[in-house]
């Protein structure tokens, strides 16, 4: 047989060294200076845009040290590599939309793919639903998150703005693929817009927990889930753009999918985010590529102006007895969206559920431009879409996140946000 | 095989057990001074059929005493005071020797023989020792008589009329033990943490990754002499005990020669000329070696990991790992067969030549079992009610358990079918080898020289299937697994005993034991197909363990020297024997796992509708397509080291009526684990472990009433230390099947005082009734927890505030000839063990679990055993029926306001008839046995709810066996 059956601790330190092999390179063909970070950041430090950062291993940012990332930085990990930002520390990635921070693949374009490294990970203070209020992520691989018996709903993790987050999604522990992006416990003091999640295995970003509010979100071609919240989410969020691609994995999923807490539906506090303005588009090529939007588990929540197209699968389907409740109470309300080309459109019961608001549901199409476009997509809606009807739009709150809008769906057809510079759709 | 040193008071016996072969000289005994006789007053037994035997002669050399057993079998003499051997002859029967048989003064010897007949010989009974042979019964129960600590045996004898044909099955009958998942031993409802195994007196290796037990089911019941169970401590020990030690003495060494052989074959009542689910077999599986052919593809590197290169590290081209991929054996699919009937068979034998003696055995199994099991995975759903959340159970089980309308609501009617819900079917083909080699010399009357060899091996190959509505994905799915598990566990011994007679009979026992036990988990495949309900087919799952291949290898090694002296000293109504040893052990331990999967780089031309092993042909490995990845973390591997220096001294004091056995134990203890850091380059490694030293008294009091009954009392303190997982800072790779764990380096061990209490009446050859009550009071218990997580639970170890254990145990043992001639044929033997314990968690950071004060996991309140035996010794029947039951207890713990899972209080009726054939000798034994007749579904509920439900079957064999000489 082949491997060797080890018994001395010599043996086995010595094929793990080979195993896991070390940096032989540490200079970018450009000339540009690599850094590699490995281990554990334990004192504030500032990433420049004149180097490229080589993400090597886990990365722990321990509090209370700020990690610092200049517009333009690129960073890059190896395989089985993470950031996580642990509670108490900061990450303050503030790009433009000009000079984004771009998180991606160490393989040269062309050769990249999912799971190229793991992620970004931010754990916060923020409440949960786990009894005890904290929970490991990822078997505790990623860290701890949540307040524990004494949350902080106004947690303050950092900025994340303008950052595109690619090729990610790397297994860190069997059967446990990590998102690309994950705000775990994370509270409503961290600022999170302009994000761009691209080709990662996994969800493109969930949330566990927290009270963190988002903006300007764009999944395109994610391995798992394009947008999932699960265990006492309660944010807002505003501006989603989701675009699956079923050739990224056969097992990608669904649009949304959404929970309270799957061991206990009940826990408190219930997930419950506002969300408006959403543009959900599904793959019916072969491949992956279930359904549009899954509520299960218990979640409630209050979805408005969403446009949910070209699923193989239902375009919304509630799972489960206390989440179907929750909707037959009004505690989880989905109005005033567009649902289109989807098998079916409504799972069977959903509608039955939710008759006051299927009214405010249309089923027609909304005439976006070229929403399937894997490269160049445009999720615009042409003139004469009813989601620019503005009878039919839910006007948000204004609490001051929020912004008025009089269309449906994830992108201003008078100023789109996803056809920015800073964005970068591309395959590989 | 070093005896344990035994003395008693004065009416009793005192065995010096030398393991001598037949010997005729008389050790050099000299009889101290005295003016009055003493009485020696015994009763010789057949040790297989219990009836006591007349006109036996009974000698003692070197003195004129020769007397005859009366028509009960007894006898009766007076000798001045000293030691003495005492031979017991009847024609038709095996000499028998008493080798130190001590009397004082104005006082009465109780002895007792039991000889075997001249045809019976090793695999059967064996009767060799002197104080009538460590395999009978009977010589068991005067082993326990004379016993200065509170002991459970299991005779070969036993063990040859049961229908369980390993370890496991063994102890089961044991008073106060209960078997968890047909091979951990808990004792006293303490779980196998509590518990040790020692094999020939030393301590054994594991071929269990995640626990320091010895799985008793990989130990063939035919190559063991007899099985004990300790349940108090003495210093002699080793100081890891709370529960109990279990004793097992491999075969010994032959009265003369012998040679027997016996063939089984024997059928499952769910298995045997049925369908059976397998997959292609290798060429040498049927000998339980079929790891060489599915181990790793030379062509892998050993050292470095499968994943595409980057320009900052090195790696494979897309070519490399597509010739890497296409490598691996594309078998991936279950086979179906026709089951064959179950077989077995052994040969074992001995001989003396000279001064040297031979034993040795081999035994084969063969065996096939089909399991279908139901399992139901549950959350707190609407109101607070349990809802199922995944349902791998056969549409027929939720019909016929009114669970349809449960299951409504979570599953869609659709998938409330047959076709959807099919529930667990595995078949498992277990092909058992054990060999044992034993060979001694004897130097001279006082000298021995022994070595002795033990092996045992599993092959394993196993396939599992489920259908079953899968929650997280919201449709049904399906699951194909192919496994093979080989397990070795090897141990030899070099060991010496030699008696000095000028110094007061003292005896020096040394041994030094190394072993090694080995498992090996080559090329575990899995795949994953899911419910596509647009297309309305089942569709590849890329997810979760999909497309896995697992190799799994980890061996430990134990080095163990130790040296025990003993001596003894006769004082006028007092007896004194002092004990002192020492010994090191050594345990290492190297566990490394590889893990791959194949990832699609690209879906061109792959039909993810298409088989597993269509989809996963070479063809389709390739840069475009499947590629082949390494998921292996530097955390899938681990070494552990354990040393253990300990020294101790004993004596054992008795006067009069009065026994007082009281000594003090030191062990320092040396552990470390290193891991290594996950998803780190570095190869860096985290090292987790303590060095302790103990101080481990301990103190028993044995007061005899009279002859026959004994009061014992008890104290002492013991340890319970980490195991080598739980140590370990980082998740540890499950291979087995469960959820993930995560270790604790702050552990700390545990420390036990343990409080005994025991009344015991022997009150004839075996016959015996016997009440004990425990109380065991644990500070630092080491409990699992769980710990929330987005991905997998997590169970970890804490050490919690407390843990008290108390229980009672009955035994009872008789013939029940005393009650009616007609019943003389009839034997009954019965215990029952009654146990309470607690545990309290307390508040701990991170942690879900729900109940936090519970009994302990795997505790039974219930335990109880009833054996009926019924002999016609004209026709040379027996026949043996067994009851096991095994009361409510919880095999998991709850978590997240879920309640826990309690194992169903489980009953089990065996039966076994023998009949002995061919001639004057009667060389010929045919066997019959019946297992688990009644074929009670095993439940397991949480909380009113069915969680895990399946059978075992009933299992038949008949076999035969023929003794050439």
């Amino acid at each position: 047989m082949n491997l060797k059956v080890i018994s001395a601790s010599a043996g086995l330190i010595l094929i793990l060294a080979s195993l896991f092999t070390p940096l032989t390179r540490s200079v970018a063909a450009d000339g540009s200076a690599i850094i590699v970070v490995t281990g554990d950041i334990t004192s504030s430090v500032t990433w420049t845009s004149t180097n490229t950062y080589l993400l090597n291993g886990a990365v722990f940012v321990k509090e209370p040290a700020i990690l610092t990332i200049q517009p333009g930085t690129t960073i890059k990990g190896l395989d089985r590599s993470f950031l996580v930002i642990e509670r108490g520390a900061k990450l303050m990635a503030e790009g433009t939309p000009a000079a984004p921070i771009v998180f991606t693949s160490s393989q040269e374009p062309g050769f990249r793919s999912p799971r190229d490294w793991g992620g970004l990970w931010i754990n916060g203070r923020a409440p949960i639903n786990t009894p005890g209020g904290q929970e490991l992520g990822e078997t505790g691989i990623t860290g701890t998150y949540g307040g524990g018996a004494d949350p902080d709903p106004h947690d303050n993790s950092g900025i994340i703005r303008y950052v595109r987050i690619e090729f990610a999604g790397f297994p860190v522990a069997p059967d446990a693929e990590i998102n690309n992006f994950t705000l775990a416990g994370v509270g409503d003091g961290t600022r999170v817009d302009h994000i761009h999640v691209n080709r990662g295995a996994d969800d493109g970003i969930e949330f566990f927990g927290g009270t963190v509010n988002v903006k300007y979100i764009l999944a395109t071609g994610t391995g798992d889930d394009g947008f999932d919240w699960q265990i006492g989410y309660v944010g807002k969020v505003q501006f989603v753009v989701i675009q699956a691609d079923n050739t990224v994995d056969p097992a990608s999923d669904r649009g949304i999918e959404a929970d309270n807490n799957e061991n206990n539906n009940n826990l408190l506090p219930v997930s419950d985010p506002q969300l408006y303005n959403f543009t959900i588009v599904g793959d019916k090529g072969p491949g992956g590529g279930t359904a549009g939007i899954v509520l299960r588990r218990g979640t409630a929540g209050d979805l408005r102006n969403f446009i949910v197209v070209n699923y193989k699968g239902a375009g919304i389907d509630i799972q489960g007895g206390v989440a179907q409740a929750r909707a037959g109470s009004g505690e989880l309300t989905i109005t005033n969206s567009i649902f289109f080309n989807n098998n079916p459109n409504f799972q069977a019961g959903v509608s039955d559920l939710m008759l006051s608001q299927v009214a405010t549901i249309l089923r027609s199409d909304p005439l976006l431009r070229d929403p399937r476009n894997l490269t160049a997509p445009d999720f615009r809606p042409l003139e004469g879409s009813p989601a620019l009807d503005a009878s039919n739009v839910a006007v948000p709150p204004a609490d001051g996140f929020f912004t008025p809008v009089a269309f449906m769906g994830g992108v201003d057809p008078q100023n789109d946000w996803t056809q920015a510079a800073w964005i970068s759709v591309v395959r590989n | 095989m070093s005896r344990t040193l035994i003395s008693r008071p004065a009416k009793l016996i005192l065995v010096l057990v030398l393991s001598c072969l037949v010997c005729a000289s008389a050790p050099g005994s000299t009889p101290p001074e005295g003016n009055d006789q003493g009485t020696v007053a015994g009763v010789v037994v057949d040790v297989s059929t219990n009836r006591n035997i007349t006109n036996a002669t009974v000698m003692v050399p070197g003195t004129t005493i020769a007397v005859e057993t009366d028509l009960d079998g007894n006898f009766t003499f007076r000798l001045k005071p000293g030691t003495y051997q005492v031979r017991v002859n009847r024609s038709g029967y095996q000499e028998h020797l008493l080798s130190s048989v001590i009397v004082h003064a104005n006082q009465t010897t109780g002895v007792e023989a039991a000889l075997s007949s001249e045809g019976m010989t090793l695999g059967e009974v064996v009767v060799t020792a002197e104080n009538g042979g460590s395999g009978s019964e009977a010589g068991l129960l005067a082993d326990r008589k004379a016993a200065g600590v509170m002991s459970d045996v299991i005779s070969a004898r036993e063990m040859s009329q049961d229908t369980s044909s390993n370890a496991a099955g063994i102890l089961q009958r044991v008073v106060g033990i209960s078997v968890v998942q047909d091979k951990y031993v808990y004792v006293r409802g303490l779980g196998e943490r509590y518990s040790n195994t020692v094999l020939n007196d030393s301590l054994l290796p594991t071929t269990d990754p995640d626990r320091r037990v010895v799985p008793m089911d990989l130990m063939p019941a035919q190559m063991l002499e007899n099985v004990k169970v300790f349940k108090t401590f003495t210093p002699d020990q080793p100081g890891e005990f709370s529960g109990g030690l279990v004793k097992i003495a491999a075969k010994d060494f032959p009265q003369g020669s012998s040679l027997k052989v016996s063939i089984t074959a024997g059928a499952n009542s769910q298995t045997s000329f049925r369908d059976f689910v397998t997959y292609p077999s290798d060429r040498l599986d049927w000998l339980g070696f079929g790891a060489g052919r599915r181990s790793l593809p030379s062509i892998i590197p050993a050292d470095e990991r499968l994943i595409r290169g980057t320009p900052f590290t090195p790696g494979f081209s897309p070519q490399q790992l597509q010739t890497f991929g296409r490598a691996f054996e594309p078998i991936l699919e279950p086979d179906h067969v026709h089951a064959r009937a179950n077989q077995s068979y052994s040969v074992s034998g001995g001989t003396t030549i000279g001064k040297w003696g031979f034993v040795g055995g081999l035994t084969y199994s063969n065996q096939l079992h089909t399991l279908e099991e139901n399992r139901l995975y549950y959350v707190l759903g609407r109101g607070g009610h349990l809802i199922p959340r995944s349902v791998f159970a056969s549409d027929g089980f939720v019909r016929d358990n009114g669970l349809v309308s449960t299951l409504q609501g979570s599953v869609p009617d659709e998938f409330i079918t047959n076709e959807f819900l099919k529930g667990y079917t595995s078949g498992s083909n277990a092909v058992r080898l054990g060999g044992t080699a034993n060979v001694a010399y004897r130097l001279s009357t006082n000298h021995n020289l022994m070595f002795k060899n033990f092996y045992t091996h599993e092959g394993n190959r196993s396939t599992r299937t489920y259908v079953g509505w899968y929650e997280s994905r919201g449709t049904p799915i399906r699951d194909e697994r192919l496994r093979y598990l080989q397990e070795g566990i090897y141990s030899g011994q070099l060991s010496g005993e030699h008696v000095f007679p000028a110094f007061g009979n003292s005896v020096l026992a040394w041994r030094w034991n190394y072993s090694r036990a080995t498992l090996d988990e080559p090329d575990l495949r899995e795949n994953i197909y899911e419910f596509d309900q647009s297309v309305q087919r089942f569709k590849f799952y890329s997810q979760l363990q999909s497309s896995l291949r697992m190799f799994n290898t980890m061996s430990e090694n134990l080095r163990e020297p130790a040296v025990d002296w003993s001596t003894f000293f006769f004082f006028p109504n007092v007896t004194l024997n002092i004990k002192a040893g020492g010994s090191f052990s050594n345990r290492d331990r190297g566990f490394l796992s590889r893990r791959f999967r194949f990832n699609t780089r690209g879906i061109k031309g792959l039909d993810f509708y298409s088989p597993a092993e269509q989809l996963l042909a070479p063809g389709n490995i390739r840069p475009d397509g499947f590629e082949i990845f390494e998921e292996t973390r530097q955390t899938d591997a681990y070494t552990g080291r354990h040393d253990i220096w300990a020294g101790y001294g004993m004596a054992d004091f008795t006067l009069r009526k009065w026994r007082v056995i009281g000594g003090l134990r030191v062990e320092r203890s040396d552990q470390q684990v290193l891991t290594f850091t996950p998803i780190s380059r570095d190869p860096a490694t985290v090292t987790a472990g303590q060095e302790t030293t103990d101080l481990l008294p301990s103190i028993g009091l044995v007061y005899g009433f009279t002859g026959n009954i004994n009061l014992r009392a008890g104290y002492s303190q013991t340890v319970s230390r980490p195991q080598f997982r739980e140590l370990s800072p980082f998740e540890f790779t499950d291979v087995t099947g469960g959820p993930s764990a995560v270790g604790n380096p702050n552990l700390v061990r545990t420390k036990i005082r343990n409080y005994d209490l025991r009344w015991e009446w022997f009150f004839a050859p075996q016959k015996l009734i016997a009440v004990s009550f425990f109380y065991k009071d644990f500070t630092n218990p080491v409990e699992q927890v769980i710990q929330p997580s987005n991905e997998l639970t997590v169970i970890s170890y804490r050490n919690v505030r407390a843990a008290k254990n108390r229980g009672l145990e009955v035994e009872f043992r008789k013939r029940l000839g005393a009650l009616s001639p007609r019943l003389e044929n009839l034997s009954v033997m019965f215990n029952y063990t009654y146990v309470n314990s607690t545990v309290e968690i307390g508040e701990q950071e991170i942690s879900v679990v729900t109940s936090l004060k519970r009994p302990l996991v795997g505790q039974s309140a219930n335990v109880l055993n009833a054996t009926v035996h019924y002999e016609i010794p004209r026709w040379n029947l027996e026949a043996r029926t067994m009851v096991n039951y095994v009361g409510e207890r919880i095999s998991d713990v709850g978590a997240y306001g879920l309640p826990d899972i309690r194992e169903k209080g489980f009953p089990t009726l065996d039966l076994f008839v023998s009949k002995r054939f061919l001639g004057e000798a009667k060389r010929m034994e045919a066997k019959f046995s019946g297992e688990n007749l009644i074929d009670r579904e095993v439940r397991f509920n949480q909380g009113p709810i069915p969680y895990w439900y399946f059978r075992r079957g009933r299992s038949f064999s008949v076999s035969l066996s023929y003794t050439f000489f």
